[in-house]
């Protein structure tokens, strides 16, 4: 009966063997070539082992959790907010979250001996989080044109407010510091480990299984909130659901690799044209798309000028912001 | 079904206690002009808004000891905008709420005569067109199939604030007609509320009379509806004359 059911389950299934596929390919690819047979089992050099299982797999599936994550979160969001642009790198939620992590190497790294990384995962949550509410709390009782250009210019005054506090933060800085902020600060899944993957993949699987549980509750608040609340919706409850969820996926995927945008707003929007805007095949085809898409992104930025890498934030937003603007000025503006 | 015992509220709108009650198998009409406390009321009555006073009770028990879910299966409420940010196909949005698995409920698609507009998207749609079709939204919540029995006997509010507003005199008369209908079922109940005082003194049971925040006057249409009261409230001239039954029709003066 409808469009997205008859097509969902095999495209979702074509998805998925599409990112193994691709996982595959890109695990060989990369400055130091691999041959495919390390993949059928055959054991091969040390060194080659070394940099299959040790570099490349932990930064593929961070790739992989990182591009779910942003995508499903910006998917959430957008739902959340009843708007198309509500995009976690144009609301600020991402920039608040890189902020925190800022002051969190400026001020505090090296105060907590063994505990650096945790409370970078800490700083971007909490950054993600306050931003996240501020905008929910401003973009609140405006509708349709009126809610979207008041979102984009609170993203727009949160981007400058925390470039500017990031900004003086780098005249505090020490040397060292201002070396990690700099790399850190590009997007970039360089620093991807087995150590500081663990907590990545205990975390970013339990934040994209609460947006997954929230599709259909999403779906009902599409209705607005008067009506959704009529048919059953509990409104709070999934709201205090989604930005947690998102703001802890997003905060700490900042936190990890710096920020890397667009993929949160590109995903969905490509995805709602061909699946409908129903969350319960939105969100799981944003997880696929969205890994794809980070790992086509992270393989290209790591291969174009190997074996130098560009960080893999600018490549989305090459990608991205192009994309942004034409949507501004194409005939789907109206849909905003 | 539903009794409002001293309902009021004292802000944002100011609405004086209300006592009253909806039986099944009525269609009642809330009439007022602008900012009567019409739809106040009716989100008072949906559970949406907590009361400040007083307490909603359905099937005697405070609207409160229902979850959502529950409430969602006894109630539904068609407001009076619905802005849709995404572009649902129709057969899609009808289904949204829906408490059983498959298909909409037999009956509704082609009673709100949507049939053609099932692959469209919401957004290109007239105001009319997607009112019915966040009403076929409503009766679809509430399973109620405008083709035969509705399922089940489980008690059934409908409350709708101004559904005919977009509508043009043919699909008037065919909701009105539906809700009549439906409304003749002992389980069910329908609260409409309408500005089209002919549309609610020819198809309600029953009339609210809503002036600044208090219920004035209930009664049969006969009852509420006479030319002083009218003038009274709405500053209208109007001639009023005896209709069938409890009906009336009312003429603008000139």
């Amino acid at each position: 009966m409808t469009r997205s059911h008859t097509r969902s389950l095999p495209t979702l299934l074509l998805m998925l063997a599409g990112l193994c596929a691709l996982l595959a390919l890109c695990s060989l690819v990369g400055s130091i070539g691999l041959s495919p047979r390390i993949l059928l089992g055959h054991l091969p050099a040390p060194l080659e082992w070394q940099v299959w299982s040790e570099v490349r797999l932990p930064r593929l599936l961070l790739a992989v959790l990182v591009g779910s994550t942003l995508a499903a979160g910006g998917t959430a969001m957008q739902g959340l907010f009843r708007n198309p642009l509500a995009d976690p790198t144009l609301l600020g939620q991402a920039s608040g979250a890189g902020l925190a992590v800022s002051i969190w190497i400026v001020l505090f790294n090296g105060r907590f001996a063994g505990l650096e990384l945790y409370g970078q995962f800490l700083a971007g949550f909490v950054g993600a989080l306050l931003v996240t509410l501020v905008i929910f709390r401003i973009g609140r009782g405006y509708k349709g044109r009126e809610s979207t250009i008041t979102l984009l210019l609170a993203g727009l005054v949160i981007n400058t407010l925390t470039g500017a506090v990031g900004g003086m933060l780098t005249f505090m800085a020490s040397e060292e510091q201002l070396r990690q902020l700099s790399l850190w600060g590009m997007g970039s899944l360089g620093s991807a480990e087995w150590s500081t993957l663990s907590v990545a993949l205990v975390v970013l699987p339990l934040t994209l299984l609460v947006l997954v549980r929230s599709a259909a509750d999403l779906d009902l608040f599409q209705l607005g909130e008067v009506s959704a609340h009529a048919a059953g919706l509990n409104a709070e409850r999934l709201k205090n659901r989604i930005v947690l969820a998102s703001s802890l996926g997003v905060g700490l995927c900042v936190a990890l690799t710096g920020i890397i945008g667009f993929i949160g707003l590109l995903v969905p929007h490509c995805l709602r044209l061909y699946f409908g805007p129903g969350h319960r095949l939105l969100i799981p085809a944003s997880m696929l798309c969205g890994a794809i898409l980070l790992l086509l992104a992270d393989t290209l930025a790591r291969s174009l000028v190997s074996p130098a890498e560009i960080p893999v934030g600018l490549v989305t937003s090459v990608i991205g912001g192009p994309y942004f603007l034409w949507l501004l000025l194409g005939r789907k503006v109206r849909e905003f | 079904m539903l009794d409002l015992l001293a309902v009021g509220l004292h802000r944002p709108f100011a609405l004086s206690p209300v006592t009253e009650a909806i039986q099944g198998g009525q269609l009642l009409g809330l009439i007022g002009p602008n900012g009567a406390g019409k739809s106040t009321l009716l989100s008072l009555i949906s559970g949406y808004i907590t009361p400040d006073c007083g307490e909603v009770r359905l099937l005697d028990q405070p609207l409160s000891a229902y979850s959502p879910r529950q409430l969602a299966r006894n109630r539904a409420l068609v407001t009076q905008h619905m802005d849709s940010a995404f572009d649902w196909q129709v057969g899609e949005f009808i289904q949204l709420g829906q408490g059983h698995a498959g298909l909409p409920c037999a009956g509704i698609v082609e009673a709100m005569d949507i049939t053609h507009l099932l692959d469209r998207g919401v957004l290109s749609l007239s105001g009319g067109e997607l009112q019915r079709v966040t009403i076929a939204r409503a009766l679809n919540q509430l399973a109620i199939s405008p083709a035969g029995p509705t399922e089940g006997q489980a008690p059934r509010l409908l409350l709708l604030d101004e559904p005919t507003s977009a509508l043009d005199i043919g699909q008037q008369q065919n909701l009105m007609r539906l809700l009549r209908r439906l409304a003749r079922v002992p389980h069910i109940a329908v609260v409409c509320v309408l500005h089209d005082l002919n549309l609610a003194a020819r198809y309600c049971d029953r009339l609210w009379l809503m002036e600044k925040g208090r219920l004035c006057a209930s009664g049969t249409p006969a009852q509420v509806l006479n030319a002083h009261t009218i003038e009274t409230v709405f500053g209208a001239q109007v001639s009023v004359t005896a209709g069938p039954g409890h009906a009336v029709g009312i003429e603008l003066a000139c």
